[in-house]
């Protein structure tokens, strides 16, 4: 059985409780054994960068030496998270006295010592490259008949940080949503930053984005949108309809977690696949 | 074993960056024009006595340190210097480049040219000392000292039988080989002259008349174009190898430019005995008078007695196909013309075989020339039209076959050529230019310098769209004028009176900088395109009154360049955190997935955010939001958004979201799945919930969690 250290990232044992509701049942099915790291703490979010680059550096480095204390990689259901964590280890390479001293502070006010051995997943790509679609869908007991919107967001589309899928182009999620028994609906805006970090500070642009997203998705046949990231799943759902009144557009559309829709095509939470499918059927598309 | 004239030439190089070696080959393919048989060799090849075995040697070599020879030319200098071998049979000439900026200007070039004049070897041209900007000076003497070298008469060599008969194996590396056989030497003798005539209405032929011409010297000839215009009709019979590129006009007529020639020749029928020709007339067989001025050129040229060495090629609309082939048979008919008009033919296979290797030099020395994909890629081509006059947008498909090597400005060029010629774009110069943006399978590359088999998917679909971020003029042309307007406005440009710093004995101000400053500095400013840089970030798109990572980073590097003045850095902070300044970029996330660039792009904004945030106290919200999220994590090592958003929002942002319908969203059930319904009912009561499902209220400590707290004491103590 597969062995990963998980984190869930800033939200998802917050206003998200639905991914951390799916994460644990669907690794069970897969037979991915998901070790808790209990000390690890937020990792900035990108925020805390603002005012000090090094501090974030420090509690990003501090999460990924806890996995490699147990010999495991890391795996986040966030995008967010997961490009924060490539970003930090990726900076910590191209450093190396940086990296030595910043080694050296967290060994001395922690205990644990960050050697950059420790790999950071986003379980989309550890589903398609090391668990594999095949298993996934032999898995699946109820297919999600639905057009589903993937959305990536920009925070794990980078060069080196999505695996070996294109970072401008990806097709994992469009991959595994046809695994699932989905349909992926095709649409420009996957990648499109939805404006996560500014939610709170800078409301036109952010409605803007977040309405652009949903209108080309639904746009283009969607009936539901699934998030790769965490954070923009919540902008998504929550601010559709504050976002399409200010702008004018017609935004409402069911939004999931990549971890809810696999969990429910394995065969969890029936009454919630339920619920989706309804609200499909009364707001999507 | 026949004698032929020995033309061989070698050009050696000294190089330390490979400036020189660069001028040698070009130096080399030069030399076909002159008849001689050049060959290219690395200083540090060589041992002293290779120079006696070079009839003619040209010298390029350039000047390191201060006044050193470069790395490979040490040993040769020095062993030359120390067996003093004896070069009187030997005939050169050099060129040495640098820079006058040092003492010891071309010392190198200069140390050479007295030693070879020293050892005994003939200066046939002066040495020619090159600045920074050597192109030119270069061109210049490398004509001089060719033709001097190709009027050097160093006797015969002898050439073996089986070279003389087995032509194309012989000339197959002509430059390198330099062993022609008897009969193309002696054909490369004397007169080499080519007229090439253009008559043109719209510059197509005159582009095809300079092509021609570039492929001329690969055949031993020395070609010159004459624009129809004001040629003297006297001299035609003066050319013996002619060769005439026209188009027609009109309803069979001569293109304008044609035209006082056309009159001139039939009102005095000059003889053209002795004239050797060939003409490639372009039409439009659309017209009945298809080809009519390359026709009447033709039959003119053979009544007044001149000789046809192939025959008129019509060409169509679709010129260049049937251009290709003309020159290709054209030319080497008509290089075999020797210097007294007479039409060798028996040569010809050996002329096209020689003609065709041009490009094939053999270049000594450890320098391997760069790999080149060949690869042909054929390619579904999906790309964004707009025209502005009908206000139509949508998208053309076209199916391409280029080379993998090809740019997308090349293929662009090629669709804009053969399906559409009204397709719009920026064309840059090949190196990379600024402004010749687009977006290409999601990427932001400059068109020019970005190889097709780069950027194609495995499934060989390239979607091809204009930048985002600007306004589109037509297809994939968008318009920079409020970038540049928003850039003047920015004044991102070197203010730094009074000027700080060190003083030179001159008097004259240097500004100085630490040398990690300066590296800072130099990476932050290493962007290649600004334009490219603007579009990068998303919320440019929806934001008109931001404007953008390309502005705002080329006044954060004003800022953190410690020439600037304290005046003007404080003029831009306060740009900088103004309501169009960079907290008005909604993800830094959407920047850093570009590449170097993009992460270079969004650390200097992280850090003008930093900058600002320390010089205002975290005042307002954005200070606010990063304080709150930072006081949380450290609080319990998780972020509480329930404090975030109070703090952030406070009691107007937080009503507003319930008025929204933020709240409410969760509340009626018609938000996420799943979740303890008891967070949905504290939203009832408990409104500091922004986004749906209410967060916990107090979170629980992680495990360790005074390990946290030591992280934030050693580092930032400000939470």
């Amino acid at each position: 059985m597969p062995k990963i250290a998980y984190y869930p990232g800033n939200v998802a044992r917050a206003a998200s409780m639905e991914v951390e509701d799916c994460i644990q049942p669907l690794c069970k099915t897969l037979g991915i054994d998901l070790i808790e790291l209990p000390e690890a703490t937020s990792d900035g979010g990108n925020i805390i960068k603002q005012a000090s680059t090094k501090l974030q550096h420090a509690l990003v480095a501090r999460n990924l030496a806890l996995a490699e204390e147990k010999g495991l990689d890391i795996m986040t259901t966030c995008a967010t998270s997961h490009g924060i964590m490539k970003d930090t280890m990726q900076d910590l390479k191209d450093d190396p006295v940086y990296s030595a001293q910043l080694n050296n502070l967290i060994a001395r006010s922690t205990g644990v010592e960050y050697r950059g051995e420790a790999e950071s997943w986003h379980l989309l790509h550890y589903l398609v490259e090391e668990i594999g679609l095949d298993k996934v869908n032999d898995a699946v007991i109820n297919p999600i008949d639905l057009n589903i919107a993937p959305y990536y967001g920009p925070n794990m589309q980078r060069e080196g940080f999505c695996a070996q899928d294109d970072p401008f182009m990806p097709s994992y999620l469009e991959q595994l949503i046809t695994a699932l028994g989905g349909r992926p609906v095709n649409y420009d805006l996957k990648c499109q930053s939805v404006g996560a970090p500014s939610l709170l500070t800078l409301e036109k642009p952010v409605m803007s984005l977040i309405s652009s997203v949903i209108s080309d998705a639904k746009s283009n046949g969607a009936d539901i949108i699934v998030s790769a990231c965490t954070v923009s799943h919540s902008n998504l759902d929550s601010y559709q309809s504050k976002a399409g009144r200010k702008t004018g557009k017609n935004t409402s559309i069911p939004v999931i977690h990549l971890a809810e829709l696999v969990a429910f095509a394995l065969g969890h939470f029936p009454d919630r696949l339920a619920q989706l499918r309804t609200r499909a059927i009364l707001i999507g598309g | 074993m026949p004698e032929v004239a020995d033309r061989n030439l070698t050009i050696y190089f000294g190089s330390q960056t490979g400036n020189a070696e660069e001028l040698a080959s070009k130096t080399a393919k030069l030399a076909k024009k002159f008849n001689l048989s050049a060959k290219v060799v690395d200083l540090g090849d060589i041992i002293p006595e290779d120079f006696t075995s070079s009839k003619r040697a040209l010298i390029i070599t350039s000047t390191w340190g201060e006044g050193e020879m470069p790395d490979n030319s040490e040993s040769i200098w020095a062993a030359t210097c120390e067996s003093n071998p004896n070069l009187s049979t030997v005939n050169f000439s050099i060129c040495a480049i640098g820079d006058t900026s040092y003492d010891e200007f071309c010392k190198a070039g200069l140390d050479w040219d007295e030693k070879f004049k020293q050892l005994g070897a003939n200066r046939v041209h002066e040495i020619q000392l090159c600045d920074v900007e050597y192109e030119p000076e270069w061109e210049t003497w490398a004509n001089s000292a060719l033709q001097a070298m190709s009027d050097v008469d160093t006797g015969t060599v002898m050439v073996e039988e089986s070279e003389a008969t087995s032509q194309v194996e012989t000339v197959s590396a002509p430059v390198a080989s330099g062993s022609a056989s008897a009969g193309l030497s002696s054909l490369f003798e004397g007169d080499r002259s080519l007229a090439i005539l253009f008559g043109s209405q719209t510059g197509n032929a005159a582009a095809l008349a300079e092509k021609t011409a570039k492929m001329a010297a690969d055949y031993g000839l020395i070609p010159t174009v004459y624009d129809m215009d004001g040629f003297d009709a006297a001299t035609l019979a003066t050319h013996k190898r002619t060769l005439i590129i026209t188009s027609t006009w009109g309803e069979g007529e001569m293109p304008d430019n044609a035209e006082s020639l056309w009159q001139a020749v039939n009102s005095n029928s000059p003889s053209l005995s002795g004239v050797n020709f060939s003409i490639c007339a372009i039409g439009d067989t659309a017209y009945d008078e298809f080809c009519k001025a390359g026709t009447d050129w033709d039959e003119k040229y053979e009544s007044l007695g001149a000789s046809r060495v192939h025959q008129i090629q019509l060409c169509d609309v679709d010129f260049e196909p049937p251009f290709v082939t003309w020159v290709a048979q054209a030319l080497p008919k008509i290089a075999c013309v020797d210097s007294s008009g007479t039409l060798q033919i028996e040569l010809l296979d050996e002329m096209i075989a020689y003609g065709s290797s041009g490009d094939d030099e053999v270049v000594s020395g450890d320098f391997a020339p760069g790999v080149v994909d060949e690869t042909e890629l054929t390619v579904t081509v999906e790309l964004f039209r707009y025209c502005p006059s009908a206000a139509e947008s949508g998208w053309d498909t076209i199916v391409c076959s280029l080379p993998a090597n090809a740019s997308i400005q090349d293929m662009l060029l090629a669709i804009k050529n053969d399906v559409d010629g009204s397709l719009t774009f920026r064309m840059g110069d090949g190196s990379g230019t600024a402004s010749c943006g687009i977006r290409i399978n999601g990427r932001l590359v400059l068109a020019d310098t970005t190889s097709i088999g780069s950027v194609t998917k495995a499934d060989g679909r390239l979607k091809i769209e204009p930048l985002s971020g600007y306004p589109v003029i037509r297809d994939l042309m968008v318009d920079y004028s409020k970038f540049e307007e928003n850039r003047m406005k920015a004044k991102p440009w070197m203010q730094s009176n009074p000027r700080e710093g060190e003083y030179l004995l001159n008097g004259m101000a240097v500004g100085t900088m630490s040398k990690e400053q300066a590296s800072k500095l130099h990476s932050s400013s290493d962007i290649k395109s600004y334009y490219l840089l603007h579009s990068m970030s998303d919320t440019v798109t929806y934001d008109s009154k931001y404007e953008g990572p390309g502005i705002h980073l080329q006044r954060w590097n004003r800022v953190i360049d410690p020439r600037s003045s304290e005046k003007f850095k404080t003029s831009l902070i306060d740009s900088l955190n103004s309501s169009t300044g960079v907290w008005g970029e909604a993800d830094l996330a959407s920047i850093a997935r570009y590449g170097k660039e993009g992460k270079t792009a969004s650390s200097g904004l992280n850090d003008v955010r930093s900058y600002i945030l320390n010089q205002t106290n975290y005042r307002g919200p954005h200070g606010r939001l990063v304080k709150w999220y930072g006081r949380s994590v450290k609080w319990t090592g998780k972020l509480n958004e329930t404090t975030l958003y109070r703090q952030v929002l406070g009691p107007i942002g937080l009503l507003g979201n319930i008025f929204d319908g933020v709240s409410a969203r969760m509340v009626l059930g018609f938000t996420r799945t799943g979740g303890p319904p008891i967070r949905s009912l504290q939203a009832l009561v408990l409104p500091p919930s922004g986004i749906g499902k209410i967060p916990n209220m107090f979170n629980s400590k992680v495990k360790n969690h005074h390990q946290v707290v030591g992280l934030f004491n050693e580092i930032d103590q400000r939470f």
